[in-house]
């Protein structure tokens, strides 16, 4: 699991950097912006959907917005559910073997959008996907 | 475990529920933080019992809120 993570650590920073390099920011600018005194706060959530006897009147997990900074999520490879939110519409996320959706999270929008207000981004607002 | 969270949401909580729940998740989680790293380990001189108790504490904290009038005790006692 530790080996893991260090790997998906720096999964993130590079992404961060493809970030910062797309906005004409030094390299590791954002992961500093999310280092405190002890480095960055990183960890694994780990979430299980058990089938539900009345899926009509419950949802999994509700919408929402990420909180954190970038998040790399691993969907179920065969199970869909994930939706994401462009134009006003709910767009299903297609279950896909050996790929990772990158979320940007709240805190990070924050920094973006701080650095650029005259541009607001529209991928800001979506998540993409990477294929490994 | 999973069967018997069925059952007591089946039973107490989505059988008389008519309309859509929109304050709750059908999800089951947990969180490993990975960074910064706990320096427990590094405090010498610190029985298991008192590790047990400072995790103990710590959970309950999470659970209820830090605050000591939530949970009717002092942490740093």
């Amino acid at each position: 699991m530790k080996e893991f993570a260090l790997e998906l650590e720096g999964l993130a920073e590079q992404l961060l950097d493809l970030l910062c390099e797309n906005l004409g920011l030094e390299k590791g600018y954002l992961r500093k912006v999310f280092c405190g005194s002890k480095g960055p706060t990183f960890g694994t959530k780990v979430s299980n959907y058990p089938p539900c006897p009345k899926p009509d009147l419950i949802k999994g997990l509700r919408a929402h917005t990420d909180a954190g900074g970038i998040i790399l999520l691993f969907q179920d490879d065969k199970v869909s559910g994930l939706q994401l939110l462009k134009d006003g519409q709910w767009i299903d996320v297609p279950p896909m073997k050996h790929s990772i959706v990158i979320n940007l999270g709240d805190q990070l929008e924050v920094q973006l959008f701080s650095l650029n207000r005259d541009h607001y981004f529209p991928f800001f607002l979506v998540a993409f996907n990477l294929w490994l | 475990m999973e069967q018997r969270f069925k059952e007591m949401v089946a039973s107490k909580g989505l059988e008389a529920v008519q309309s859509e729940i929109d304050d709750l998740d059908w999800e089951s989680t947990f969180f490993l933080r990975h960074l910064p790293e706990s320096n427990l380990a590094e405090i010498p001189d610190l029985g298991e019992d008192y590790r047990l108790q400072h995790l103990h504490l710590h959970l309950i904290s999470i659970f209820c809120g830090s605050s000591r009038k939530r949970t009717g005790l002092d942490l740093d006692e």
